[in-house]
């Protein structure tokens, strides 16, 4: 039902087929990508795009195109990734928060407005420099900081769901409140989730591609397209190719998770959904 | 020559499945200083019908299809929209059941009466300050100079209601059209906001609309009465005589399964309650013939096929209904 | 203590609900008195029904008796155990035997379960009863309110609201209650269909002999499924009896105002309802003495000092200084 109006749904539908091109990229990297991304060949040092390789290549005669292919992978795995962890344990503690409210929302959320309150690259930096620099630790800091942005949006969600006639109707019929956090709660919130979930995918993988940038995320020579970036702005006007293809890959891969988020908010509320049936 | 005239008239709505009628060939008149009662249920369509008449039919959900809105013999379906405006709030005046969510709660009561003036072109703020003075007196509002300070959340719902009306009244309007004024109130306020509606009829000689599903309240404040079910009126015609002989089974129905107070002796055994028996059909269902006959005890096989026409049951006393009415 | 001599459902002694307002820092706290000394007697087998206009504390108090919220003074007695303070699975054991009809069909099933499962969650909360049978629980109980055993696999969007409405009154009744609490159960259903809901409340109460608490603003909905009646102002009960020793004769000035003010629906009866005048006023600065001194006719001093106790005034319960 919902897939049948995402494919209505022009918004979404582009949205889906660039995601969806990039987790494609992502997946069969090693057959799509016509050169190794290491190989590094000092003759074609710099060369502009042509018919030997299509995006050029960099300082290392290292083809850009294949690199940008590589490079979809640890974005859209640290992505997906840390997003999926930050969404689970974020929205354990917001729907507990939100649910039961006094004592226990002070006790869960406290630490969480201690998170927030951090800027997001000072406190990635700061947690990657503890923990030293490799994907499961990249993984870790990024979720980290989405568990305190998942917990607010889903402990406003499961605050007014409490509200709701049919909340206290399941208190009203002597249901258990981990019960009723389990069957009227969160499945209410799931349209949200989803959507947020989408959103801060898009956030995930800027804020890898930032620390990449920086130099404390995915380490040369892996290629990503944060440090395909950092590379490359040296030379942006000698060799304009080194960044801008990775810089459209990123554009692109914000766009669609952007536009896939926007389309599912419209499609997935139920205040509106009486008006496509 | 009436007041408000309209004739077959046709509101559309436009819904995923094509557009659908909300208001199917409606005819009924306002003469001045009278009340008329639309009564319908949810979906009947009453709303619709005189927000059409207002020329506020929201353009994203649907418009005026068909038929003329006579409004002292100017066709309001054919005036630009200009000088439709310019008739809103001057000479045709509506009140809502909300009157909290019909305020806007950044502005005092006083400023937001004068702005009916304003918006009219009288903008002398002194003289505005004492006709809002002035109407707030005539519906009664106690304190007039305090609640004109007031913001709408700072009174109570009669009272917003009261200021509402007033606001209604900035130009002596000659049609007054009320949905629902008093669903959202106390039933000793309804008396109070009812009360003072049939004095302004009564005083200013207003034609009103009144808008309502209760039955009560039609037969307490309506000279006549229009009954609507399902985009259309079925049955129309002299309040005392729609309720002392209904002729349309859906009139019928209504008026019997409505709980009354009957001052039950003690003892005294309960009556059951006559019922209508499925549910209001929506407008999305299309249907040929007369969109009651799946609930009517008395359908005929030709009802299914041809909405029955209306047809005179006694004086100024019309139904659509093939059915004869109870011998 | 339950047992023996008294068949006694429910009783409800001096019942307070306050709710504190915000107020500024180092300022007293001020309270609202929601419920304010209730007493309430309920036989098995007896309907209650409880009239007020909005804010006079009705919702509350029926949250109250349910404990949905947990009331500040007096007590709650079910079946003679005190729940006034139950928590936990006390809590859920009384639910066995009250529940409530929201008044909201629209709102009060969750849209993502189906009817059947709706009214299989009371089941699933508090007994042991195997999916199986439960299921098959819930779908002859909406065949006894009036749905079929095709319409139970079905969501609550696709019914209407006389229908979803059914469909909270067999959820209601799936755990077999002595009570059940109805918070103006017709009020957002068609005028045509509300005809149908009363006459299923009644029915059912006929065949499981329940005790109906049913909240509302309609009197003639009230006399149509009430034996006993409680007029309620401001948080307190201002007249209590038998639905047809009130309306009759009532003795307190607000019950003759409220039945006043309803419109008669004959044509030929017109009398314009005496108007009433004046507010309800703020219930966190009520006034003085009894609370509807300022709108009534028949105020004196006494009544802007001294709030009246109730008294018993021809077979009925009645806090007034003036009824006679």
């Amino acid at each position: 039902m919902v897939f049948s109006r995402i494919l209505k749904s022009p918004k979404a539908l582009t949205g889906l087929v660039l995601v969806g091109s990039m987790v494609l990229l992502a997946l069969f990297a090693p057959w799509i990508a016509p050169y190794d991304p290491l190989a590094i060949d000092p003759v074609a040092s710099n060369q502009a795009p042509s018919a030997e390789y299509w995006l050029g290549t960099d300082f290392f005669g290292r083809d850009v195109l294949s690199r940008m292919i590589w490079g979809a992978r640890p974005s859209l795995l640290i992505g997906f990734a840390s997003v999926f962890i930050g969404c689970v344990i974020g929205s354990l503690i917001g729907v507990t928060a939100g649910y039961f409210r006094g004592w226990v929302d002070a006790v869960l959320m406290r630490p969480v407005d201690v998170l927030l309150s951090f800027p997001i690259v000072v406190l990635a930096l700061a947690m990657v420099a503890a923990l030293g620099p490799s994907l499961i630790n990249l993984i870790l800091t990024i979720s980290l900081l989405f568990v305190p942005r998942f917990a607010r949006v889903v402990r406003g969600e499961a605050m007014a769901l409490r509200e709701l006639d049919y909340v206290e109707a399941a208190r009203a019929c002597g249901q258990r409140p981990f019960t009723i956090i389990l069957r009227h709660v969160l499945p209410n919130a799931t349209a949200q989730i989803i959507v947020t979930c989408t959103v801060f995918m898009a956030n995930a993988i800027l804020v890898e591609a930032g620390l990449s940038f920086l130099g404390v995320g995915v380490t040369p020579p892996e290629p990503s397209w944060g440090n395909m970036l950092a590379d490359g702005r040296n030379n942006i006007l000698g060799a304009p190719w080194l960044t801008t293809f990775p810089g459209l890959m990123l554009t692109l891969t914000l766009v669609g998770f952007n536009l896939l988020g926007d389309a599912l908010r419209d499609i997935l509320d139920p205040r509106l959904r009486g008006l496509h049936n | 020559m009436a007041l408000l005239d309209v004739r077959n008239l046709v509101t559309e709505f436009t819904t995923p499945a094509g557009p659908r009628r909300a208001v199917n060939d409606v005819s009924f008149a306002v003469q001045r200083g009278e009340i008329l009662g639309l009564v319908g249920e949810s979906g009947s369509g009453k709303s619709v019908t005189a927000l059409s008449v207002m020329g506020l039919v929201d353009n994203q959900v649907g418009r005026v299809t068909g038929g003329n809105i006579l409004f002292d013999n100017t066709d309001l379906t054919a005036l630009p929209a200009a000088a439709l405006r310019a008739l809103r709030g001057k000479r045709l005046s509506m009140i809502f059941q909300e009157p909290l969510s019909a305020l806007n709660p950044c502005y005092t009561i006083g400023d937001q009466i004068s702005e009916a003036f304003v918006a009219h072109g009288d903008s002398d703020t002194r003289k505005n300050h004492q006709r809002v003075l002035e109407l707030l007196r005539l519906v009664h509002i106690p304190d007039p100079e305090g609640v004109l300070r007031r913001y709408p959340h700072e009174i109570s719902g009669g009272m917003r209601q009261r200021a509402m009306i007033a606001m209604a009244l900035a130009y002596t309007p000659d049609l007054l059209i009320a949905d629902e004024p008093t669903t959202a109130l106390d039933v000793t306020i309804q008396a109070q906001v009812l009360n003072l509606i049939d004095r302004l009829r009564r005083e200013l000689g207003l034609g009103v609309l009144l808008i309502t599903h209760d039955i009560g309240i039609v037969a307490q404040y309506t000279d006549r009465v229009a009954v609507m079910y399902g985009g259309r009126i079925v049955e129309t015609g002299p309040t005392a005589q729609v309720f002392a002989t209904p002729k349309h089974p859906y009139t019928i129905g209504l008026l019997g399964s409505v709980p009354r107070l009957r001052h039950r002796k003690p003892g005294e055994k309960r009556t059951r309650l006559q019922e209508i028996p499925g549910s209001v059909p929506s407008i999305a269902q299309v249907t040929q013939g007369c969109r009651f006959a799946g609930r009517c005890s008395h359908s005929m096989p030709q009802c299914e096929q041809q909405m029955p026409p209306m047809r005179e049951r006694g004086p100024g006393h019309d139904a659509a209904c093939y059915w004869e009415g109870p011998a | 203590m339950s047992g023996g001599k008294d068949d006694m459902l429910l009783e409800v002694t001096d019942l307070s609900m306050r709710f504190a307002l915000r107020s500024a820092p180092f300022k007293p706290k001020r309270h609202v008195h929601a419920v304010n000394g209730i007493n309430i007697r309920l036989r098995q087998g007896e309907t209650l029904g409880i009239v007020g206009e909005s804010g006079c504390g009705k919702t509350t108090l029926a949250r109250c008796i349910l404990r949905l919220l947990e009331p500040t003074g007096g007590s709650i007695k079910l079946n003679g155990r005190d729940i006034t303070h139950a928590k936990g699975r006390a809590l859920r054991e009384a639910r066995r035997d009250m529940q409530f009809v929201f008044q909201d069909p629209y709102a009060s099933l969750d849209p993502r379960m189906r009817a059947f499962e709706l009214v299989r969650e009371p089941l699933d909360a508090l007994t042991d009863l195997p999916r199986k049978q439960a299921d098959e629980r819930a779908i002859a109980l909406l065949e006894k309110v009036g749905l079929t055993a095709a319409q139970a696999r079905q969501y609550p969007h696709q019914f209407s609201g006389g229908q979803r409405q059914r469909i909270g009154i067999a959820r209601a009744l799936a755990l077999n209650p002595k009570l059940v609490l109805a918070d103006e159960p017709v009020s957002a259903l068609d005028v045509s269909v509300r005809a149908q809901i009363l006459n299923l409340m009644a029915d059912l109460r006929a065949e499981f002999g329940l005790s109906y608490i049913v909240i509302s603003h309609d009197l003639a909905i009230i006399e149509h499924v009430c034996d006993r009646v409680a007029i309620v102002y401001l948080g307190r009960i201002v007249e209590q009896g038998a639905v047809e020793t009130i309306f009759n004769a009532p003795k307190h000035p607000y019950t003759e105002a409220l039945l006043a003010a309803i419109p008669d629906p004959d044509p030929q009866q017109r009398r314009r309802a005496a108007d009433i005048q004046g507010d309800l006023p703020n219930p966190s600065a009520p006034p003085p003495g009894c609370a509807f001194h300022p709108r009534c006719p028949k105020a004196t001093a006494l009544c802007k000092q001294q709030a009246p106790e109730p008294r018993m005034l021809d077979g009925r319960e009645v806090s007034c200084h003036h009824a006679v």
